[in-house]
């Protein structure tokens, strides 16, 4: 368990801190650019010239090669073109066993991310070994901008809607889905739950099988307890399996959704023992708390739907 | 916590109501609760608790009693919470009252009960069979015992005590939220209806490579706040699943119960039995 924060210059020093941070607190360096725990491997790639980190998950390693790989990349990059990552830019790790929940934060108040680790099976035959990304699967620099982001579809999922003649997508992370307004999805999330193999949260497979989604419709408005207090909702990732139903698959142990109403980004929520730091989806914005739903404009902001990372810093 | 399995008749009493609520007065008091009442010479024999809850120095005001029409045949019983209680008051005029009734049988009432010293809770198949639920007692509120002392939950199938059987067909369980037969004490003091995620949800599940997962019951009140889970009850999915089933989970036995007569995708849940 540890909190590992700095400051990196270039992208490719983000992929070397994300390196470091595992492979000190209790990460293999597999190889050079592979970092694993348990059945969990990582391989991180710098693509400078778009300004991100592509990670992929695998079950192993080997022949310079990851053993059953997800099928694509993750990313950590900026989400919008309009509001990229700027250098130097602030970092913040937390390695918490076999999770690992990695932010980048610039323009001081933006933030991306990329997690990823191996966690608990509700049931099926994976391994629990999953990763989530934020950031663009299409080339930075093309002009997309988020368009608004909702959570009150019947997945309950957050998405991050863009222009239709702008086919750039991003997410938010941890198990957002991802909407390109042109129709393209592409792949922020893959799960290896086996039912069967992995599983993406692309429109063909959201649709019918195996689309990510979470438990979240019910956090759209409530958000505190009667003391106004925010309250940590688990993240119990679900996935399609057909006839609109679906399957919880995953129970993550170290990060829980919560609004950001009356807690900035990166406070600290003690209750009880147990202390977790607070970050945006995005970029919060108390004025327009549910982002922009419905409104059809440009907002770049995520309202004030946010993370809680378990800490085990000072 | 306690559970218990079995059922009742009218071979000790005349009615199978009144050996139900002999039994809930016997194995209340073996988990923390305290008799108040105990009134076996009025028709509508009644039972008022007070328990200790999980801390063991807390005061929880409960109820239940039963009432009767051989001429309407409906033999029912009620769940009550009380902010006090007062020898000299009616069951229903005892401060701060809430409650739900709930419909049963004169001649045989399986049960499903689960006791703990901050609620007791259960199920019950009744008639043809239906199946009802009953809560009475405290949640597990998001907040801390200082901030919200105390919050209740009365639940059962009827909206006070109406002349209704257990044939009703319009009768669903509280646990779905958003009803007239599912009240909460809100940290204000008012009782209000909570709706109740994940039967809130737009969505229905099923199990997970067989596995069924439990999912807690979260109060909100489907605008700005979220109060807490209920004690011991859980959604499961309705996918291929049946009543009465039983399910164990780390050491942990539960059963399976359905929504009086439905047998839909988000018509069940299930009660903590260990």
């Amino acid at each position: 368990m540890a909190y590992v924060t700095g400051t990196a210059n270039t992208i490719a020093s983000v992929t070397s801190a994300i390196i470091s941070a595992c492979s000190s607190n209790g990460w293999t360096l597999t190889a050079a650019d592979v970092i694993s725990k348990g059945n969990c491997f990582i391989k991180l790639t710098t693509d400078a010239a778009n300004s991100r980190v592509a990670l992929r998950a695998g079950l192993g390693y080997s022949a310079g090669a990851l053993v059953t790989p997800c099928a694509l990349d993750c990313y950590l990059s900026a989400l919008m073109s309009a509001e990229p990552l700027v250098f130097p830019i602030t970092y913040s790790a937390h390695i918490l066993n076999n999770e690992v929940y990695f932010f980048l934060n610039w323009g001081v108040d933006k933030f991306a991310n990329i997690s990823f680790g191996q966690s608990g099976l509700q049931g099926g035959t994976g391994t629990g070994v999953w990763i989530s990304g934020a950031g663009f699967t299409a080339t930075q620099g093309g002009g997309g901008d988020l368009r608004w982001i909702t959570s009150g579809n019947d997945a309950g999922s957050f998405t991050g809607y863009y222009a239709a003649a702008e086919n750039h997508n991003a997410s938010f992370g941890l198990f957002a889905q991802i909407y390109g307004g042109s129709g393209s999805f592409s792949h922020g999330t893959y799960v290896h739950h086996g039912l069967p193999g992995w599983s993406d949260d692309t429109l063909t497979n959201y649709a019918t099988t195996s689309g990510i989604c979470r438990q979240l419709n019910f956090l759209d408005n409530p958000s505190t307890n009667p003391t106004g207090q925010a309250v940590l909702v688990p993240i119990q990732p679900f996935i399609d399996r057909g006839s609109s139903l679906k399957s919880i698959v995953l129970d993550l142990l170290n990060a829980r959704y919560v609004r950001l109403d009356t807690i900035n980004p990166k406070d600290i929520i003690t209750i009880g023992p147990d202390r977790w730091m607070a970050y945006p989806m995005y970029k919060r914005d108390t004025a327009t708390r549910l982002g922009s739903i419905g409104l059809g404009a440009t907002a770049r902001h995520s309202g004030t739907y946010g993370y809680a990372i378990r800490y085990d810093g000072p | 916590m306690t559970a218990y399995t079995g059922f009742v008749d009218n071979s000790v009493e005349v009615y199978a109501t009144y050996a139900l609520l002999a039994l809930i007065k016997q194995k209340a008091e073996l988990n923390g609760w305290t008799t108040l009442r105990y009134d076996v010479t009025s028709a509508n024999r009644e039972l008022i608790l007070k328990g200790v809850g999980l801390s063991g120095t807390e005061e929880i005001y409960i109820g239940f009693r039963c009432y009767q029409s051989i001429g309407a045949d409906y033999y029912n019983m009620t769940a009550a919470v009380f902010t006090a209680y007062i020898a000299g008051n009616t069951f229903l005029t005892q401060p701060g009252v809430a409650l739900s009734a709930f419909p049963c049988h004169n001649l045989r009432i399986d049960y499903w009960l689960s006791v703990n010293a901050q609620r007791i809770t259960g199920g019950l198949k009744v008639g043809t069979p239906i199946y009802v639920p009953f809560y009475a007692g405290k949640f597990l509120p998001y907040t801390l015992p200082t901030q919200w002392p105390y919050p209740v939950a009365v639940g059962g199938m009827f909206l006070s005590e109406p002349a209704t059987r257990y044939s009703d067909t319009a009768q669903s369980i509280p646990y779905k939220g958003n009803r007239s037969n599912f009240l909460i004490r809100k940290i204000d003091g008012v009782y209000a209806s909570p709706y109740a995620w994940p039967f809130t949800a737009q969505y229905n599940t099923r199990d997970t490579g067989t596995i069924y997962p439990l999912m807690p019951i979260v109060l909100h009140n489907n605008s700005s706040t979220i109060y807490g889970e209920l004690d011991g009850i859980y959604y499961i999915s309705g996918f291929q699943q049946g009543v009465e089933n039983t399910l164990v989970i780390g050491g942990v036995t539960y059963v399976v119960m359905q929504d009086v007569y439905r047998t839909g995708f988000s018509d069940y849940f299930a009660i903590r039995m260990s």
